[in-house]
């Protein structure tokens, strides 16, 4: 298990406690176990990312924690309320996997009809229609059916959809798929807007490069179960090795310094643990899963 | 009117029916708690099921009660939007189309051509509407969990109910708008379609009488036929007045101005009125008088497979009483109109073309005073009105009593509080024949050997005419009931079940309720030739329906199949309403009668009773299914 240290209550936007789903065929015999046991302490004002590989129960996690699929076994507190708890939601945005939205409604209609769901008044909810319409760039197309849309412009009216409520917490469920590299860099700027606005954001992403830039911590998930959890910059060191960097040395001097560190008498220009991509640990860990299945790979992060 | 299952009226119906369905419900709710607590013990297990219980129990009742009419409205308004984008108009487009092709191959010279196409376009409605109900219903919940669309909407703060409850109400709102649109075009389809006039010329369809030397105003002047149209004609006579008689043909009739010279007169013939009706009835409470005068409440069965009307002997004591209790000598001040569809069996034909003699009397309930109106001959398949005047002459009074003694109180009814008084020259009907506010009419039959039938709905007073667009638009009201408890078993079983398989069971539901009857014979054994199984192996085996299977274990096997089959199909006939319920619509407004507000508030109950139900259990379905899987 992780040795996170105890946040205060208060703080804690999502829990999970011993979280599992099994999927089970029709006579009731198990399928799949798409996530084993899963603790998970989200806190307030973080940006968290749940990486890991196609099938990994990235997307189940985020299920479970809106209530779309009902655990196994464990549960889930989501800002103090169960899962099923309807009333949650009037804090909650979320952006499904794929944009699952009404095609034969207009962008406007769209906004319109998601925000009638929640308690505000008419004047705030055009006013919310239009400002999210322009903040995801659509006004050209704001009078289109979404049949007509691109995948990328289906992907921001749904995002603009999960905004429609000011929530509090929003989950992302691969926020960046299927949008091109501008619109990822969008993306992730709003990512962070949000969270300097003290929004709680949960995605999910099989992209690291996206989880890497954004996230405050992490969750690698592999096979429904939690491998590594932690801040990004702590994951990413690496605690047994030295990284030493300096300038116009000669050989000699490299050999020296060689020498200098044997005696660990010197000043060094830079010295600190090397940090590999996130692509090396996730490859890593996905390897030594399978190399040792059910095995925690490392002891995990810490704060 | 052929009426087989009355409505009561509404006050009389409504505590024992309301009692049924808070029984009803009162189960449906025990039966749903029970299955969720065997749910979470199934699920999480023996240990915190009370806590579990009551959380789920606080849930379902906020669910209930708590329910936001801004996003039901929301979603009503979603599916409306989504029903008109999806072009659900062309619908009417269609009906459109079929009402200009019926033109061709409905015959406006039928003798009855209301009825004809009044049937025809309420039946054409209610199958479009019933159709279109049917795939819209089955169909929408179904498309969101496949598009996944619905993730979107639970993860907002929308209750099951409100999902549930907001589809039933959109596609009821645009099930309706479809039926409006469909209603107008067929009223007007069906006006101008049986709307003509005919062509009268003097002294070519119409001639001058011979003057009889009377100066009368009421004295024939004229006389003649209209030219034809629509595959009739009218008999017209022209009086000194002004005033023309024209003959009623096909339930018709035309008003006729003369204008121009006197030598060269002009007529002018006025569109048809009268073809479609809207008349108003007051029925009254039948019971029948024996042979031997005893009162009986249904008469001789003749030995009719359709046991609705049963008979009175000629020429002998019986008689078919109706009692009607709310004539109110206001309305009627003349007297009273009567309107009759009286059954004749014949036990030898005699001469067939010489109809049976019948006659009607009316009598006083307490004293017997009895005065004979009219002699008639009865016409089997059509309405016969009567009139019987508020001013009855002496002649016509019996000078006798006529008694109807009733079993074990022969006492009270030898003599009835009866004196003939011979100095009275005419009667009053309402006062002398009239009993706290009661007055009974006896039809009885004159002629030997033959026999006259009639159920409760075949006499009736005519009271008077009702607005017949109002009365068109309540007749489709039937099938607007029939569209909502529909859509409402549609949604529920969309909750569950994927669009082809909700809308064949849809489909198995309206079959089911447009045969009720059958259905329930079959659930309760009444059927001849065995329940499901027992019947399908005699299908196969070419068996006839009457002779028992032989006496194996294997048709042991199958009757105990039948016999649990048969009580599951029992329960479920149960929850089925009964469309046929609802024919009393079509029926009433193809046969030309007003349909009461008292019909409409019983079934408009009945709907609601429905739907209730209905929106319950797909409520809990929806809110116990994983909507992700």
């Amino acid at each position: 298990m992780t040795s996170e240290s105890k946040a205060p209550e208060s703080t804690v936007v999502v829990q999970t406690k011993n979280l599992t789903k099994i999927y089970r065929d029709f006579w009731g015999r198990q399928k799949v176990r798409a996530l084993k046991a899963l603790d998970l302490d989200i806190r307030k004002g973080e940006v968290f990312g749940l990486l890991g590989p196609n099938g990994s129960g990235k997307t189940t996690t985020i299920k479970l924690l809106l209530g779309l699929l009902f655990p196994t076994s464990g549960s889930v507190t989501i800002l103090g309320c169960p899962a099923g708890d309807v009333t949650k939601n009037e804090r909650i945005g979320y952006l499904p996997e794929e944009s699952y939205l009404y095609r034969f409604l207009n962008a406007e209609e769209t906004l319109d009809f998601y925000g009638r769901l929640f308690p505000m008044s008419a004047a705030v909810r055009r006013q919310r229609v239009s400002q999210l319409i322009s903040m995801v760039g659509l006004e050209s197309a704001r009078k289109r059916q979404l049949r007509e849309y691109s995948k990328g412009m289906t992907r921001r009216i749904g995002l603009a959809q999960a905004l429609i409520n000011d929530p509090d917490l929003i989950l992302l469920d691969e926020p960046t798929s299927g949008l091109d590299p501008i619109g990822t860099r969008n993306m992730k700027d709003l990512i962070l807007e949000l969270k300097a606005q003290g929004k709680t954001v949960i995605m999910s992403s099989h992209l690291l490069a996206d989880v890497q830039d954004v996230c405050d911590r992490i969750g690698i998930l592999y096979q429904g179960e939690l491998k590594e959890l932690g801040r990004v910059e702590d994951l990413l060191k690496i605690n047994a090795e030295t990284e030493i960097r300096a300038e116009g040395l000669s050989e000699e001097a490299k050999e020296k310094i060689r020498k200098i560190i044997a005696e660990d008498n010197s000043q060094l220009l830079y010295c600190d643990h090397p940090t590999s991509s996130l692509e090396d640990l996730f490859l890593n860990i996905i390897s030594e899963s399978e190399a040792r299945p059910g095995k925690r790979v490392r002891g995990g992060g810490t704060d | 009117m052929v009426i087989e299952h009355p409505v009561l009226p509404f006050l009389q119906w409504l505590p024992r029916a309301a009692g049924i369905w808070v029984g009803a419900l009162a189960v449906l709710i025990i039966v749903s708690m029970l299955v969720g607590f065997g749910f979470i013990i199934l699920r999480n297990g023996p240990s915190g099921v009370f806590s579990r219980f009551w959380t789920g129990l606080k849930n379902g009742l906020a669910d209930m009660f708590q329910m936001s009419w801004q996003r039901i409205w929301a979603i009503a308004r979603l599916i409306m939007k989504e029903s008109i984008r999806k072009k659900v108009i062309v619908v009417c487009a269609v009906f459109l189309v079929i009402l200009m092709f019926a033109g061709w191959f409905l015959d406006p010279e039928s003798t009855d051509p209301a009825r004809l196409y009044l049937s025809f376009v309420l039946s054409t409605t209610s199958y479009l509407v019933l159709l279109l109900a049917l795939f819209l219903s089955a169909l929408s919940l179904p498309a969101d969990f496949k598009n996944k669309t619905i993730f979107t909407i639970v993860t907002k703060p929308v209750r099951p109910s409100e999902i549930v409850l907001g589809r039933i109400l959109g596609l009821t709102i645009i099930g309706s708008g479809i039926l409006v649109i469909m209603a107008i075009a067929s009223y007007f389809f069906v006006s101008f379609s049986l709307s003509h006039t005919h062509v009268v010329i003097q002294n070519e369809d119409i001639f001058p009488v011979a003057s009889s030397g009377t100066t009368s105003s009421n004295a024939v002047i004229a006389a003649g036929e209209t030219r034809l149209a629509n595959g009739h004609k009218h008999k017209i006579e022209e009086y000194a007045d002004g005033s023309f008689f024209v003959q009623e043909v096909n339930n018709h009739t035309h008003s006729i101005v003369r204008s121009g010279d006197a030598d060269d007169p002009k007529y002018t013939v006025s569109n048809e009125h009268g073809t479609i009706q809207a008349k108003v009835p007051l029925y009254g409470s039948i019971r029948f008088r024996n042979a031997t005068e005893f009162e009986r409440t249904a008469g001789i069965n003749v030995g009719e497979e359709w046991d609705y009307r049963t008979y009175i002997e000629g020429a002998s004591s019986e008689a078919i009483i109706w009692t009607f209790e709310n004539l109110n000598p206001k309305r009627f001040s003349d007297g009273v109109p009567i309107e009759m569809n009286i059954s004749v069996y014949r036990t030898h034909k005699g001469n067939i073309e010489k109809t049976i003699m019948g006659a009607l009397l009316v009598r006083n309930p307490r004293t017997g005073l009895t005065a004979a109106i009219e002699n008639f001959n009865s016409e089997k398949y059509t309405t016969k009105a009567l009139f019987i005047p508020r001013t009855i002459d002496r002649s016509k009074v019996e000078r006798t009593p006529r008694l109807v003694k009733i079993y074990g109180e022969e006492s009270t009814y030898s003599r009835p509080d009866f004196s003939y008084d011979p100095e009275k020259e005419t009667y009053d009907l309402f006062e002398d024949f009239m009993d706290d506010g009661k007055i009974e009419i006896w039809l009885t039959c004159l002629d030997s050997g033959q026999y006259f039938g009639a159920a409760e709905h075949d006499l009736y007073v005519y009271a008077r005419n009702a607005n017949v667009f109002v009365n068109f638009l309540k007749g489709y009201f039937g099938i607007w009931q029939e569209m909502v408890i529909l859509i409402s078993f549609g949604v529920l079983f969309s909750t569950f079940l994927s669009g082809p398989v909700a809308m064949v069971s849809t489909f198995g539901v309206l079959i089911a309720a447009f045969c009720k009857e059958l259905f329930m014979q079959i659930a309760t054994g009444q059927t001849l030739g065995g329940g499901l199984a027992e019947s399908m192996v005699r299908l196969v085996n070419h068996e006839n329906m009457m002779s028992d299977l032989p006496n194996t274990v294997a048709s042991s096997l199958i009757k105990f199949f039948d016999m649990i089959t048969s009580g599951f199909l029992l329960y479920l006939g149960l929850a089925i309403p009964s469309f046929a319920d609802f024919d009393i619509y079509s029926n009433s407004l193809a046969s030309g009668f007003d349909i009461s507000w008292n019909t409409i508030a019983v079934h408009a109950v009945r709907t609601i009773s429905y739907v209730v139900p209905l929106f319950i259990v797909g409520y809990l379905i929806l809110r116990n299914r994983e909507v992700a899987k």
